[in-house]
């Protein structure tokens, strides 16, 4: 791939210049449009969560439990972006969902480019390609999480870009491209292109990044984006934008950050997707953790946006509610994932809900018009920092009910790792700091659980809304956080940067982040890493909870019961299924809603960390994944775009 | 035919068949462990079940003892074989090496008098 930027002529250019730019994306020839319902506010397919309210909830009913198990595959492609990172590119990560909209399958390749797929064969309508940076920036992969979809209320017949597909790049370039015929929208930011990184301040130390498709609500877009927290005390900060589908024009922006404590901090940015009520036109973020991450002694005022859940009128970017879920955070606990909205029946009673799962295992539920708890939150005690210059929160907010997805302690230490490590594990458990949920990071190494990697992460849950049924998959990872003196840091990284370390310019200290594992890579923790878990939101009464995936080294599956570690999120039916990926062992499965049995598992060519798309075209069902993978759980990437569906 | 020498056989077979499979599980996509070390290892360890089952089936003149060392790996070979394709989730080398195993049981406990006369 040529890495050339998207709009590098500078202003001035002649028209016929412009133009030839602005022409030059467009690959394939083009159909005629094909007619196609507008999406109402409700419709599933159309965004990266199947609807506004995040519900992965797909009213498909022709594959059941009881066929489910004759699945074949329907159709396969391969987008051929894909790269390990051995050559001049860093690794690709592939976590798009798919959309169905439009009578088309849309969606986004590491490499920026945006397929259009014909829904029943996964022959290519169109490709667009931004011909965008293909370095690492923000992020040590090239990444996306799919496109977004927006439709004119109002076509005007015979004018182009009525309907809109949006992708964001690495260096936060957001190409809007007719939906039917995959040229740029030249009403569109500067010739179809919005350059996110216009607005990017007050520190802009580095390029912010549009991975997460924007979120789309009548005609405004709501862009956040993905930075790095870890690299320095100043970082720009974590600014949400409004912006006009059809011109980019600014709306209006939200800060979570206040004005005044610019200086000492940054991010608290809104690096996952959001959800939107349209009933009550509240847009819902999950706000991110400030800079730098893992030392909070120069941020010590109060900041109640961050590390939080917050309600937002869609129409303003005006505060309504807010809620912090993590005080003070020192261990990366970033809200992660686009709240859940389900109005859900407790005590006789329907209540409009919002279910907001996150890293640390909580799943708090609460009144998403007031942010008040339908469980009880309580602030427990935690344990204080022992680091010169840091002041942990005295305590956290903590929920019982539903039962988090992870234990209150950590699993404690495997004996198969431990005897192959001849006692490195158990030595290591024994020298680190471990007092419990939200140890902070110490100069002597925190054992953390659950680490940053979750808990629940960026996929979130779905529910099945006519019963309050609630599914979600969670990861069981124990890593050590170990700060460094800035000398010590320095002294460490004179020759190169080891992979876990990172600098935290600005502030006292450095830090280091491991995996908790032996020479040979087993976790030295107890399984199961991974677990789906089931749970009635009206009682908030766990259902089920399975060991989810598997591990494979060399080729070799691990036991089942050890479950793996997972990144991607489910998607629940009104035939009573659950179809995900999401786990390390490049499978994808069809699981009971009611019981949580496994009743059907195909194979990918990689880790489908993704959202599963589930649509209908022609009388027939299918179930789409992604299969492209993602370093954080093993180096193997794919760039498989796989369709299954009953048999004719 | 002896029942020891079917027993042979069969492992010889039963190696045989495995190491084709497990080719082709190598090779071929969509099965989980085509290219993978563990599909790597079972190749080579049925080939060398093929290679100690064939040598038993037809040197006759070896001696007791390299005969008793063939067969006591002939056992390992199989057990672990079987205990690989267990974890690669390959079912089919799993029930592979159970006929493998029957056949070397049935060498090992067969009467070294007794023959079979196939009925005609």
């Amino acid at each position: 791939m040529m890495q050339v930027r998207a709009v590098p002529l500078a202003i001035g250019c002649v028209a016929a210049a412009c133009m030839a730019v602005a022409a030059r994306g467009a690959v394939t020839a083009t159909k005629a449009p094909v007619p196609a319902p507008a999406p109402d506010q409700y419709q599933t397919g159309a965004t990266f969560n199947y609807d506004l309210r995040a519900q992965k909830f797909a009213g498909a009913t022709q594959i059941t439990p009881a066929n489910v198990g004759t699945l074949t595959r329907a159709w396969q492609m391969h987008t051929g972006d894909v790269s390990d990172g051995s050559g001049k590119l860093p690794a690709s990560v592939w976590s798009a969902t798919p959309l169905f909209v439009n009578n088309t399958l849309y969606v986004s390749t590491p490499f920026y480019r945006i397929l259009a797929l014909a829904p029943d064969t996964g022959v290519i309508k169109w490709s667009y390609d931004p011909r965008s940076l293909l370095t690492a920036e923000t992020q040590p992969d090239l990444k996306t999480r799919g496109v977004a979809y927006w439709q004119a209320a109002s076509p005007v017949a015979g004018s182009a870009c009525q309907k809109i597909v949006y992708v964001g790049t690495m260096d936060a370039k957001l190409h809007a491209v007719d939906a039917d015929r995959g040229t740029p929208c030249a009403g569109f930011g500067r010739d179809g292109v919005l350059d996110v990184n216009q607005w990017n301040g007050p520190h802009a130390k580095w390029k912010l990044s549009v991975l997460q498709p924007p979120t789309v609500y009548k005609d405004t877009l709501f862009i956040g984006w993905a930075g790095k927290d870890w690299a320095f005390a100043e970082a720009p900060a974590g600014t949400v934008f409004a912006v006009d589908a059809r011109t980019g024009a600014l709306k209006w922006t939200f800060h979570a950050l206040p004005d005044d404590i610019a200086s000492e901090t940054g991010t608290a940015n809104v690096w996952a997707s959001m959800s939107v009520d349209p009933d009550h036109g509240l847009l819902y973020l999950p706000v991110s953790s400030p800079s730098p991450n893992f030392y909070g002694g120069a941020r010590r005022a109060p900041l109640p946006l961050v590390t939080a859940v917050v309600a937002l009128n869609a129409d303003t970017g005006a505060l309504v509610w807010s809620r912090q879920l993590v005080h003070h955070d020192l261990w990366d606990y970033d809200t992660n994932s686009a709240p859940v909205l389900v109005d859900i029946t407790k005590d006789g009673k329907t209540i409009p809900a919002l279910v907001q799962s996150g890293k640390q295992g909580f799943i708090f539920v609460l009144n998403r018009l007031t942010g008040e708890p339908i469980f009880p939150i309580t602030e427990t005690p935690v344990p204080a920092s022992d680091v010169a210059g840091e002041q942990a929160a005295p305590t956290q907010p903590e929920t019982a009910v539903p039962a988090p997805t992870v234990p209150d302690t950590w699993p404690g230490v495997s004996t198969l790792a431990d005897i192959v490590s001849l006692g490195y594990c158990s030595r290591e458990a024994g020298r680190l700091r471990y007092d419990g949920r939200f140890t902070p990071p110490s100069l002597r190494g925190t054992l953390t659980y659950p680490a940053t990697a979750g808990g629940v992460e960026w996929g979130g849950g779905a529910v099945d809304p006519r019963t309050g049924t609630y599914v979600v998959n969670s990861s069981s990872v124990v890593q050590t956080y170990q700060l460094l003196t800035r000398a010590d840091y320095d002294a460490r990284t004179r020759n190169g940067t080891p992979a876990g370390y990172f600098p935290m310019t600005g502030s006292p200290y450095g830090y280091v982040q491991q995996n908790f594992v032996n020479w040979l890579g087993m976790p030295c923790w107890k399984p199961p890493y991974g677990t789906l878990s089931s749970y009635d939101l009206g009682t908030g009464r766990l259902l089920w909870r399975e060991p989810f995936g598997e591990v494979q080294k060399w080729g070799f599956y691990m036991p089942r019961s050890w479950g793996s570690v997972t990144i991607g999120a489910p998607v629940v039916t009104a035939s009573g299924l659950i179809f995900i990926g999401a786990s390390m062992d490049s499978r994808v499965r069809a699981i009971d809603l009611k019981s949580g049995a496994v009743l059907w598992t195909g194979q990918v060519d990689a880790p489908a960390v993704s959202i599963p798309m589930l649509y209908e075209y022609g009388g027939r069902e299918y179930v789409a994944f992604t299969a492209g993978g993602n370093s954080i759980l093993e180096p193997k990437v794919g760039d498989q775009l796989v369709a299954f569906a009953l048999p004719n | 035919m002896k029942i020891a020498d079917i027993g042979t056989w069969a492992m010889a077979v039963a190696a045989l068949a495995s190491l084709a499979l497990s080719a082709v599980n190598y090779v071929a996509p969509d099965n989980g462990i085509h290219g993978a070390a563990g599909a790597l290892l079972v190749i080579v360890s049925s080939a060398l079940i093929l290679v100690g089952a064939v040598l038993l089936a037809v040197d006759r003149s070896a001696s007791r003892a390299l005969t008793a060392t063939v067969a006591v790996l002939l056992l390992l070979g199989i057990l672990g074989t079987g205990l690989a394709a267990y974890f690669l989730e390959a079912d089919m080398l799993v029930a592979l090496m159970v006929v493998a195993m029957a056949g070397w049981l049935g060498r090992a406990l067969a009467p070294r008098t007794q023959n079979w006369e196939p009925v005609t």
